[in-house]
């Protein structure tokens, strides 16, 4: 086993570590910090990669997507592992869609107004100015004038318009008192809209790769080092309050090595965090660092995905999707009202609908004329939504069977969602279908989708005592002095909303608290 | 498709043939080049002819030929193939059987012919290239998944708009 020390650890390599990485280093150029993924390094803007993307609908970091087999689901509630996260250099902000929304004031009081779930230790103005900061870093394109939540700074680029295919929508929504509004989303200036988001041709969306390669390739850091396919197996303790080091494995070469930190940050997501720790049992902590209370892993909470689709019998106007992301959202009903009766929900459009798929009708060998009667003859459009929820102590995450091909364990989904659930649920599928009804369309679909982890958070609940969660205000774990928690696994209930805004606005608080030296 | 012609139906593995150590000659490149003219002639969905979207084209092949795995064996095969066919049909015909009268589904089942992989690997591959680059246009888009219409902050909307909708 060799040793290897330094000043900072971070276990994962996505936007929570490099953004609070980066925060250090702004404050202390020769920070030492060494940041360890489990998964591989794929190359960003390769261009065979990516016209094999556009052709064979491939990309080249799929296989560090969760592959079937490799994980287990016990709960009453079937759990999806598909395309739910990416376990590589960078993390999952490397196929996100950018979507960027803040938290709106009562998602941090959650318990106080609904009894379930967990109130936030700290309130939406805490966050404010950080939210502002992460809108800039991200590069976030929104509308000044939408009015979802009090702001103090204005959006860094200007919003995406809505598109033409949005316009019935639009007006649907306006017949039924629901303010359209435009999606937010992180797109820097040199966007030229190609519609191949999760792999760019020009690194024109933030994604943790280009995050780190920015922070390496300035010559400043020269104490800054990132290893890959460098799975963490063990957190280890020299005492109950002062952790000592990491174990990891250097999958390349074999070699093993335990490195030695004063602060110790773990950023490895929903699903690992929880695992890591449970995981790093000592004499000092029997059932795994910070688990005390039995509370790791436990609160699974993850967005309900409601879709209703409608069709329509022309489509004289030829209207296909054209970009790969949604320009028209509402935060109408994510409400305190819809909050306090069972779940607010955030609408957005289907960003692949109204679509045909010219080039594979071409592919099947029909005629221009059987093409053009196929494209004007129908379109259909979905609105979608996701719902809060509010986590329940007997959902859990935990190491399922044996090692997954990163050497990181596999995982076990308990989840279960109680019965009042599917009919807080079909209210909103109501409320929804409305929409697809005044837009003049046939109801096709009106459905939740199976269960997923893409916005999974909570399962390390940030809370104001260590009975009611695992880190406190300032994300350290409770009972250490040096161990932090940065994910959205510390969110103590989530939002209607996707949830990486929040997670970036909390890394530069973090980063900003051990720059202080409070720690 | 093609049953009677010889080099056309020989059975081979649907495997993606062997190229990594061959070069595409400047014949079978300007073969394949008809071969992507005639899409946009087929399906009347580019203006004046391909031409416009040549580096396109050239980039694309550039990138599947000499970059592992590399096509070059797929892309070979195909040119023997259309060599064969315009040879027995003219082009015309064969165009129209190869891009239109095959019978294949999409997705399709593993090609297990030779010209089976020219419509696998290579046909179908410059379908798509062709309508993202330019083709979607005639169907009134102004923007299509893997176009790059320029920056967004140019005046000209890049996608069609709800023009006059606010909030
Ligand atoms: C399809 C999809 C679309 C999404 N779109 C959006 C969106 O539009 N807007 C939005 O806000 N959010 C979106 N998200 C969510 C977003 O991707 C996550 O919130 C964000 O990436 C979380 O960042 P992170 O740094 O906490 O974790 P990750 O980015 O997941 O990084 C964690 C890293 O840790 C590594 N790791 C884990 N365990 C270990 C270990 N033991 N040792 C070493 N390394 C380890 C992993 O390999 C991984 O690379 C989307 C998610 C999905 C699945
Ligand atoms: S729209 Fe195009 S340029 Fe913009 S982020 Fe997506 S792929 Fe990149």
């Amino acid at each position: 086993m060799k040793i290897r020390e330094f000043d900072y650890v971070f276990v994962g390599s996505g936007v929570a570590a490099s953004t609070v990485a980066k925060t250090i280093l702004e404050s202390n150029r020769l920070a030492s910090i060494l940041i360890l993924d489990a998964g591989p390094k794929v190359p960003a803007q390769d261009r065979r990669a990516w016209w094999d993307y556009l052709v064979r609908d491939r990309r080249p970091y799929d296989y560090c997507y969760d592959q079937k087999g490799e994980n287990q689901s016990v709960g009453q509630t079937e759990w999806s592992f598909d395309d739910g996260r990416v376990s590589m250099y960078g993390g999952s902000t490397v196929h996100w869609g950018g979507w960027c929304l803040r938290f709106k004031p009562e998602d941090f009081e959650v318990f106080s107004r609904t009894k379930e779930g967990a109130d936030w230790p700290i309130s939406y103005n805490t966050l404010e100015p950080y939210y502002g900061r992460a809108e800039e870093y991200l590069s976030v394109c929104g509308d000044d004038s939408e009015g979802w939540t009090a702001r103090t700074t204005p959006y860094p680029r200007p919003p995406f318009p809505w598109t033409a295919a949005d316009g019935e929508m639009i007006a649907a929504f306006k017949e039924l008192g629901i303010k359209p509004g435009k999606l937010p989303i992180a797109r820097y200036r040199k966007c030229m809209t190609t519609g191949t988001c999760k792999y760019c041709p020009f690194g024109a969306r933030f994604s943790g790769q280009i995050a780190l390669e920015e922070l390496l390739t300035d010559g400043r850091h020269l104490n800054l080092e990132v290893v890959h396919n460098a799975p963490v197996s063990q957190i280890n303790a020299e005492s109950k309050k002062r952790i000592e080091s990491v174990e990891y494995l250097d999958a390349l070469t074999g070699e093993r090595y335990t490195v030695r930190a004063n602060t110790i940050i773990v950023c490895a997501g929903s699903y690992e965090t929880p695992k890591l720790l449970q995981t790093s049992k000592s004499v000092y902590w029997e059932n795994g660092i910070g688990n005390d209370f039995d509370l790791v892993g436990r609160f699974i909470s993850s967005h309900p995905f409601l879709i209703v689709r409608g069709s329509l019998a022309h489509n004289t106007e030829e209207w296909f999707q054209e970009y790969d992301f949604p320009t028209l959202m509402s935060r109408t009903y994510d409400s305190p009202e819809l909050q306090e009766d069972g779940g607010k929900i955030f609408l957005f459009k289907d960003r692949t609908q109204p679509n045909v798929d010219i080039a594979s009708l071409m592919i099947q060998g029909k005629t221009r004329a059987q093409i053009d009667a196929i494209v004007e003859g129908g379109r259909t459009q979905e609105l979608q939504a996701f719902m809060d929820d509010r986590g329940h102590h007997d959902n859990r995450v935990s190491a399922g069977r044996g090692l997954n091909r990163f050497g990181l364990p596999q995982t076990q989904i308990d989840f279960s969602r109680p019965p009042e659930f599917q009919q807080v649920v079909n209210r909103r599928l109501d409320l929804m279908e409305k929409v697809i009804l005044a837009m003049g369309y046939k109801v096709e679909k009106k459905t939740i989708r199976t269960q997923s982890g893409h916005h999974m958070t909570s399962t390390c609940r940030m809370a104001k005592t260590p009975d009611q969660g695992v880190v406190d205000e300032n994300l350290r774990v409770f009972g250490t002095d040096n161990l932090y928690v940065c994910s959205n696994a510390v969110f103590p209930t989530g939002s209607a909303v996707n949830p990486t805004l929040t997670l970036t606005a909390m890394s530069m608080r973090l980063g900003d608290y051990l720059n202080s030296g409070a720690a | 498709m093609f049953e009677t012609d010889v080099y056309c139906s020989t059975s081979l593995s649907a495997d993606l043939l062997p190229g990594d150590i061959q070069e595409l000659t400047a014949r079978e490149i300007d073969i394949l080049w008809r071969l992507f003219q005639a899409i946009g002639r087929v399906w009347q969905d580019i203006g004046q002819d391909s031409v416009n979207i040549k580096s396109d084209w050239l980039e694309f092949v550039h990138a599947k030929t000499r970059v592992a795995p590399s096509y070059t064996g797929e892309y070979s095969n195909a040119a023997s193939c259309l060599t064969e066919l315009i040879n027995k049909y003219g082009e015309d015909a064969a165009y129209q059987q190869l891009l239109l009268e095959h019978g294949m589904p999409d997705p399709p089942p593993p090609p297990l012919t030779r010209v089976a992989h020219a419509k696998v690997y290579v046909i179908n591959e410059f379908i798509r290239v062709q309508v993202a680059k330019a083709g979607f246009k005639s169907w009134k888009g102004s923007n299509y998944k893997g176009f790059i219409g320029g920056s967004r902050y140019n005046r000209k909307p890049r996608a069609r708009s709800a023009e006059g909708q606010t909030a």
